[in-house]
């Protein structure tokens, strides 16, 4: 994560009182709004697919150059206020603990596997392909590739939600867990 | 007997009132015809005085404060009067109605962090880069213009002072009443106030400064900082902290020293 400021890290991240949640309820559905806004502009900016809510030592959730920084409360408070709005979810698995960030929405990236896959040939794939950043990766030029494995769970669920793909073989018992081995097959 | 009693003499104590008043109310309606004819002359003079300078009174902020000036000395308010001559002649009346919507507009979209409260010199920059090209140019004069336009809508539009002259908009309907006005000075210098402060330089009892806070709180001019260097709450005015800080940095918003590395960061 970059430590130079950024132009999404806006005027209000300077204010020491942001970093605390505000105790009076409009003051805070204000507050809340802002943080949504700098989430997401600081996630596209910075291309991060999912967000890591216990990384509170720097960007976006502190800013040392002020020492303050938004609790575990304050960025809780956050994620619900984004997740309410539709512009997050949780990671599937780490509910409470990473956040797919929608600076794109969803479909978007569903969309753009299943174009991505298609145009470059084959049916069937693998997770721990659809995962990989190697150079040979069967995303490898496709816009997610290199953000991560939360965000190609994600696309591929959104796929099988939408009767576009189907998965097969040994899926992992606990949601987020290793699906290495799991098949995708493009509908 | 005395002249004057008895019928004749009240018909014509009658006669003699009538008359009286028949000569006053044509004095009366010669002086308002001569008052109004030259009230019209004195219009039409201005209209065309505003006719032949529109261009300048369009453009220029000091020319048009003079203007404005002069109207309001003579009577004739070309704000007001939108529908009439000056709308048409001028589109002064359009001008301040448009600058007045850019007000709100501002007003609305800094409410999140200014709790419904800004500087007018913050509002004035930032009209201006929202209106971009130098050739509306506006000033301060023209600002409060618009503010007045937006009072008569009501909506809690205002003007306060308070803390070294410096003039604040407000656009929530809040009354400041002298103790807030107190607190808000006393923050002004470090854009933030403690209960000790209030207590220490205003000899607040704890009563009184938390009927103060919490009112302020309410309306979101303070927000509150519980990270402060002595833990104790440090109650911030964000419309005063964003005025220094918009001083720092008027361009992009920034800090002057955090725009360094991030020079550095392009040229990576």
């Amino acid at each position: 994560m970059a430590e130079n400021p950024t132009t999404a890290l806006t005027a209000h991240w300077r204010l020491p009182p942001f970093f605390t949640l505000q105790p009076v309820a409009t003051t805070r559905v204000e507050q809340l709004a802002l943080w949504r806004t700098l989430i997401v502009d600081f996630c596209r900016e910075q291309r991060l697919a999912s967000l890591p809510l216990d990384a509170a030592s720097g960007p976006p959730f502190a800013n040392t150059a002020i020492s303050r920084a938004l609790d575990a409360a304050g960025r809780r408070a956050v994620a619900d206020a984004l997740i309410a709005a539709g512009e997050a979810q949780w990671v599937a698995g780490a509910a409470g603990e990473r956040l797919l960030v929608w600076w794109r929405p969803l479909a978007h990236w569903a969309d753009e596997l299943s174009r991505h896959l298609r145009s470059a040939g084959g049916s069937v794939f693998t997770m721990a392909e659809l995962k990989s950043t190697d150079a040979d990766s069967p995303v490898r030029g496709c816009e997610l590739y290199g953000l991560g494995a939360d965000l190609v769970r994600a696309a591929v669920a959104e796929l099988e939600r939408t009767g576009r793909a189907a998965t097969f073989g040994s899926k992992p018992s606990v949601a987020g867990g290793d699906d290495d081995e799991v098949g995708v097959k493009l509908l | 007997m005395r002249r004057g009693v008895g019928i004749s003499g009240l018909q014509r104590q009658q006669r003699h009132e009538s008359q009286l008043k028949k000569v006053g109310s044509e004095l009366g309606h010669q002086n308002a015809a001569e008052l109004r004819r030259q009230l019209d002359a004195l219009r039409q003079r201005i209209e065309g005085f505003a006719f032949e300078h529109r261009g300048v009174i369009n453009r220029d902020p000091v020319f048009r404060a003079h203007f404005n000036r002069l109207c309001a000395a003579s009577g004739v308010d070309p704000l007001k009067s939108s529908k009439g001559v000056w709308a048409q002649l001028l589109g002064v009346g359009d001008f301040y109605y448009e600058l007045a919507v850019q007000v709100a507009d501002v007003c609305m979209s800094t409410r999140a962090q200014a709790g419904g409260l800004i500087a007018v010199g913050d509002l004035h920059a930032r009209l201006g880069r929202k209106r971009g090209g130098a050739g509306r140019a506006i000033s301060r004069d023209d600002v409060l213009c618009a503010v007045a336009q937006l009072r008569q809508l009501g909506g809690g539009y205002a003007v306060s002072t308070f803390g070294g002259g410096e003039q604040y908009v407000r656009c929530v309907p809040l009354e400041l009443d002298a103790d807030h006005n107190a607190l808000l000075t006393l923050a002004t210098p470090s854009a933030r106030v403690t209960r000790a402060r209030l207590a220490q330089e205003l000899g607040w009892a704890a009563e009184r400064a938390d009927a103060a806070l919490a009112t302020l709180l309410r309306e979101g001019v303070l927000w509150v900082d519980v990270q402060g260097p002595t833990g104790e709450p440090e109650y911030w005015v964000p419309c005063i902290w964003q005025r220094a800080e918009s001083c720092v940095a008027p361009a992009d918003g920034g800090q002057a020293g955090k725009r360094a590395p991030r020079r550095e960061d392009r040229a990576r």
